[in-house]
């Protein structure tokens, strides 16, 4: 009682534990997935997520700010625990459903933070026969340098790989590399362009033969746009070199430096996998008659410390393996006839929490509904 | 009510301007991880009358069983010999080249000169594609032209510029600027190419207003007569 007493004098926890803050909350959340339900309609899904749904605030005509969702919920999270600390502060067993109910929203509340913030989306492109430790984000974008070292199959590629996201480099950004004795200037970045081949008199090197980059409006669907731009490398202090970087190009820039060579190359994000797949059958079954596929899916061989086991992967069984989960995604065969499997990986330290808290609302639930039912016989 | 909207609201803002302080900063965070990457042999499907087709008959005697995957030059060679779609061109001096990221376009190109601007792009398909007058009837379409009875198409079709290129392929130059009237300098016109190979269809198409696809058209035939298979001879 004391600590109830005390507790609701403070005026932090009086403010936040205010019904009406709940009541408008609420409303908010309701106005934000409408409007952002509708706003992808003209900004795409990807962007309409961000604005909305995974900001805490944005703007409005380009000047009024207006809460984002994440802000909201934040607000609420701490109104759900102000509203538990003083209005059910007494614990007793009448109140027992309602303190679980809460809980169970709290933990609503904390799964999205988690899933927000630590799972991420990529794939896995594998012709048979093929087996790799990474997988690939969808529209995020890293530039990656390693060393060339020596290599004893020609058909194993293994690479210590050093990278950084792509997404807030600025011009005349530096970005040192100390353990490889680089340095990297960004001289130019654009988020979208156009690459051009041309005269070569302006000593830019390039991979591909690229001349020059022309930007581009960024596109509402970002896996349409392809990033690129001209990084200056300094090796060791002693070497300069202008390099273009374009995220269309396959092969990555090799260039010598202090008895080194490095290569360098701006590509779609790598998540580094648990262990590394391999993909060792894909299998198509068709639609009769037609050349529609009506079921795929990829025998896979997972390589982990010298130990190896076979899961099928179907479009409706998944491959589960701690917070990763390897969904059959679609499938490609290329000019060649090779087959390949296109795999969807979904990290999500939080997978289970949306479970738990679905049933502890759901015990909540019964609990209250249960001791209201005997409180009712009682009277 | 309005009381209470104000004061939330003025909360909403300050709580997120707050976190933006908090979180604004730009270091970019460098990650090391070990990427391995396993591939396998490339698997052709070859033409019977593709010199390496024979490779999979080939007799596993002393001879011949040096001649295995493992080796990395070889590999490569043989996959540079026999990749179908794997073209080199020539591009012409006062038109850019754009490199293609993906879909079906090989390559696409403009002009240097924005007062006549063209698009002219670079695409292979395997086997007959439909045939030279299907390709015209839709190319037609595509810029809003009307279609000619089949015997008009036909003539039309003949009367073409016939070529060949440095490799002996044969071309034909579809000059659709001829369907229109002179008058007509800014309407959308297309002049392309159909370089015919033994299994495959290289389809070379020019697009822009129809003065700007005349005055290309000679650096459109020096692209076309440059186009080769990569590892071929003059």
């Amino acid at each position: 009682m004391k600590f109830k007493k005390k507790i609701s004098k403070n005026r932090f926890v009086q403010f936040f534990a205010s019904i009406k803050l709940t009541v408008i909350c609420l409303f908010l959340l309701y106005i934000l997935t409408f409007w952002g339900t509708v706003a992808q309609i003209q900004y795409g899904l990807y962007q309409a997520q961000n604005q909305f749904f995974h900001s805490l605030f944005f703007l409005v005509f380009g000047f009024i700010p207006f809460p984002g969702a994440q802000l909201v919920m934040w607000v609420l999270f701490v109104n759900l625990i102000c509203v538990a600390l003083t209005r059910f502060i007494y614990y007793s067993w009448r109140q027992i459903g309602i303190l679980i109910i809460h809980a169970g929203l709290l933990l609503f509340l904390i799964s999205g933070y988690v899933t927000l913030h630590s799972s991420h989306e990529s794939y896995l492109n594998l012709k048979e026969g093929q087996a790799s430790n990474v997988s690939a984000a969808y529209h995020d974008w890293e530039i990656a340098i390693w060393e060339s070292s020596p290599q004893e199959d020609p058909l194993v590629n293994k690479n210590h790989v050093t990278a950084f996201d792509v997404s807030g480099l600025k011009p005349d950004q530096v970005i040192p590399i100390k353990h490889l004795d680089l340095q990297l200037t960004v001289k130019k970045f654009y988020k979208n362009c156009e690459a051009y081949t041309g005269d070569q008199s302006n000593k830019i090197l390039s991979a591909s033969g690229i001349g020059r980059l022309e930007p581009t409006e960024l596109l509402k669907e970002p896996e349409k746009n392809t990033p690129g731009g001209i990084f200056q490398f300094n090796i060791n202090k002693n070497k300069v070199l202008d390099v273009i970087l374009y995220g269309g190009e396959a092969k990555p820039f090799s260039f010598q430096g202090e008895g080194k060579t490095y290569n360098v190359i701006l590509r779609l994000k790598r998540y580094p996998l648990p262990f590394t797949l391999k993909l060792v059958d894909f299998k198509k079954e068709e639609h009769p008659g037609t050349d529609m596929a009506r079921t795929y899916q990829s025998l896979v061989e997972i390589l982990m410390d010298h130990a190896k086991r076979e899961k099928l992967i179907s479009m409706n069984d998944p491959l589960r393996y701690t917070d990763y989960t390897f969904y059959q995604s679609s499938f490609s065969i290329d000019k060649m006839g090779n087959e390949s499997s296109v795999l969807a990986v979904v990290k999500n330290r939080g997978r289970l929490l949306p479970y738990i808290s679905t049933f502890v609302t759901f015990l909540g639930l019964v609990i209250h509904f249960v001791t209201m039912a005997i409180r009712s016989r009682k009277d | 009510m309005t009381y209470y909207l104000k004061y939330y609201y003025r909360l909403f803002i300050c709580l997120g301007m707050l976190n933006f302080l908090l979180g604004s900063g730009n270091a970019t965070e460098l990650r090391q991880y070990e990427e391995v990457f396993i591939d396998v042999p490339q698997k052709h499907k070859m033409a019977d009358s593709d010199p390496h087709a024979f490779m999979g008959k080939m007799p596993q005697d002393d001879i011949h069983s040096n001649l295995n995957l493992g080796d990395k030059d070889l590999q490569a060679q043989l996959n540079q010999s026999v990749a179908p779609g794997a073209l080199n061109w020539v591009t012409p001096n006062n038109w850019l080249e754009k490199k293609e990221t993906s879909g079906m376009r090989l390559a696409s190109f403009m002009n240097k000169d924005t007062a006549y601007p063209i698009e002219t792009t670079i695409v292979s398909l395997a086997g007959k594609a439909g045939g030279v007058s299907a390709n015209v009837t839709r190319w037609m379409q595509q810029i809003k032209l009307a279609v000619p009875s089949m015997e008009e198409l036909e003539n039309f079709v003949n009367q073409q510029e016939k070529l060949k290129t440095q490799t002996g392929a044969d071309v034909i130059l579809i000059d659709l600027t001829k369907w229109q009237k002179e008058t007509e300098a800014q309407a959308p016109s297309m002049i392309a190419a159909i370089i015919e190979k033994e299994d495959s269809q290289i389809f070379v198409k020019m697009t822009g207003s129809r003065e700007s696809v005349i005055k290309n058209k000679d650096s459109l035939r020096s692209l076309v007569l440059s186009i080769q298979e990569a590892g071929s001879q003059k």
